[in-house]
């Protein structure tokens, strides 16, 4: 049986930029406020009554031929058998490299230990609401929203000092699941599966629609493909 | 209405001005060991202190840069992991391992030409380590302009004239770093006691060295500019960023008073080496020091001007 190739297409068409993605990637993942596992670009062109909108979600493209892999020097960041670009959090030195040689500006870098809101003990509303230290202290964990499921291949909460980028929702997959982003989706836009499958939803669509990918000429091979356009028919 | 482009990206420098740090004293470390290895291998004796200064400086400064890299390092402890995994493809894997090698052997080098008297193997003799430390010297010089130029990503960095202007940075600022220091020693701490009015006569071929590092610098900042400027789009976009935030401290310290300036200097003191006539030695440390200065801010501007963002129409071109 051939291996795995994971991939993700995301249908422009269908997507409605709701940007449910984000918010079901931070919910699973315990990712910080400030960093975007899944992310958007948005463009608006044009003078008003002829402008156009654009709306490109964007999340680690698990490249091929992933810049991130071929410059770490610890190994850190791999890739899996079953094409996704990982991070091994408990080898990584934070030398920032990945975070350099990425042209898509999808690793972050913890500079300080995250989720510091959530460590702060002055109420937003003094005397009439929470402090965020509170709110963890009663939830039990480092944050309100922390989901233990994300520990099982990945910390919970990544450490300070290095760095952290989507993976799939690898935990989920590993499980038959697939990432809180595609089930998040209200419009159907992302499809994730198998490409070596040509049964999986990723497969059909890509064999339906000429599909694209950002920048190209970086020679990434990136494995987030895109379908249709934003608006378009 | 011109077009707008949102995408919400981690913000501040990657790599700050601890890693334009060791890149400069990494280059000073190895230009001063080869300028070293040849005075000691080739020079006549009256030169050895000199060779000695710039021995020392080698690992010292190399050292040093890597001092700084380790500090910038997020996660200081797990920096075992870099020798524990084998990551030939990573370029700062080699480079961990080549700098290590190098630090080691110029450490010795700079320990035998202070200490030649101290017994110890055949093997750790000074032309065994150096010898063997001038591969590993230039290889660490390469490795600095390599260091960024695999980065794709950033187009300012991605060329070959930022491999080329790195060994050229390593020649000029080595060779820059162990004269100005000799002079100063020489100066202030009478650290050597030879013959002061001839010093500076037989150093004309070095002198040559600096002049002509210097020039070909400025023709392979030329180049790089031309590469970049009639490059593709992401190319000139990375040089106009570049230019609009560094673009003038570049000109002013890094061109005109950190090349032009030290050549002009050069040419002028040319005639006064040799025919029983000694350059100033105030003189040769300025054109030195403004070398180092020059060499500090190309570093600077190549190293944090590559780090400007990449347009988001470049982000978000989709084909």
């Amino acid at each position: 049986m051939a291996k795995k190739r994971y991939a993700m297409v995301i249908d422009l068409h269908r997507c409605v930029g709701c940007a449910a993605c984000d918010i079901a990637c931070k919910a699973e993942n315990n990712v910080p406020v400030e960093f975007h596992w899944s992310n958007h670009i948005v463009e608006t062109r044009g003078t008003f009554p002829n402008t156009t909108f654009r709306y490109i979600p964007t999340l680690c493209n698990h490249c091929e031929n992933a810049p991130c892999v071929t410059n770490c020097p610890t190994t850190a960041m791999y890739k899996a058998e079953n094409g996704m670009t990982l991070h091994d959090a408990n080898k990584c030195i934070g030398c920032r490299l990945c975070q350099l040689a990425c042209p898509y500006g999808v690793i972050f870098f913890n500079k300080e230990t995250p989720h510091a809101n959530y460590r702060d003990s002055q109420a937003a509303i003094p005397g009439a609401t929470f402090s965020g230290r509170e709110v963890a202290e009663r939830a039990g964990a480092p944050l309100p929203y922390y989901n233990p499921a994300r520990a099982a291949t990945y910390p919970g909460v990544r450490p300070r000092g290095v760095v952290e980028k989507c993976t799939f929702c690898d935990h989920k997959v590993a499980v038959g699941e697939e990432p809180a982003c595609v089930t998040a989706c209200p419009a159907d836009a992302r499809l994730f599966g198998d490409l070596n499958d040509p049964e999986s939803k990723p497969a059909q669509a890509l064999a339906r629609h000429r599909p694209r990918v950002l920048q190209r000429d970086k020679g990434t091979q990136p494995h987030v493909f895109y379908i249709r356009e934003y608006g378009k028919a | 209405m011109e077009t707008e482009l949102i995408l919400t990206l981690q913000r501040g420098l990657i790599w700050d001005e601890r890693v334009v740090g060791d890149l400069f004293l990494g280059g000073v470390g190895v230009g001063a060991f080869l300028f070293a290895f040849l005075l000691w291998r080739f020079a006549e004796e009256r030169y050895q202190p000199l060779a000695k200064v710039a021995a020392v400086i080698a690992p010292v400064s190399v050292s040093a840069g890597l001092g700084l890299l380790f500090w910038k390092l997020g996660n200081k402890l797990n920096v075992h992991q870099m020798m524990l995994n084998v990551s030939p493809t990573s370029v700062m894997w080699w480079g961990a391992l080549i700098q290590g090698a190098f630090v080691t052997l110029s450490a010795l080098f700079a320990f035998r030409l202070l200490f030649p008297h101290v017994r110890l193997p055949k093997v750790l003799s000074a032309s065994v380590t150096g010898v063997l430390g001038v591969p590993f010297a230039v290889a660490v010089g390469i490795y600095h302009g390599l260091l960024l130029a695999v980065l794709t990503s950033h187009p300012l960095w991605a060329s070959g004239p930022m491999i080329v202007t790195s060994v050229l940075l390593f020649t000029v600022t080595g060779v820059a770093a162990s004269l100005l220091l000799y002079v100063v020693l020489r100066s202030f701490v009478r650290f050597d006691t030879g013959p002061s009015d001839t010093f500076a006569q037989g150093l004309k071929p070095v002198a040559w060295v600096l002049i002509a590092g210097a020039a070909l610098l400025l023709i392979t900042l030329f180049a790089w500019w031309v590469d970049l400027r009639f490059g593709s789009i992401p190319a000139r976009l990375a040089l106009q960023a570049m230019l609009a935030e560094y673009g003038i401290m570049l000109a002013v310290f890094g061109i005109g008073f950190g090349l032009v300036l030290p050549i002009v200097l050069g040419v002028l003191m040319l005639p006064r080496f040799g025919d029983g006539r000694t350059p100033s030695a105030a003189l040769v440390g300025l054109a030195c020091l403004l070398l180092l200065i020059g060499g500090f801010t190309i570093r600077y501007a190549a190293v944090i001007g590559g780090q400007l963002p990449t347009p988001l129409s470049v982000m978000a071109t989709l084909s």
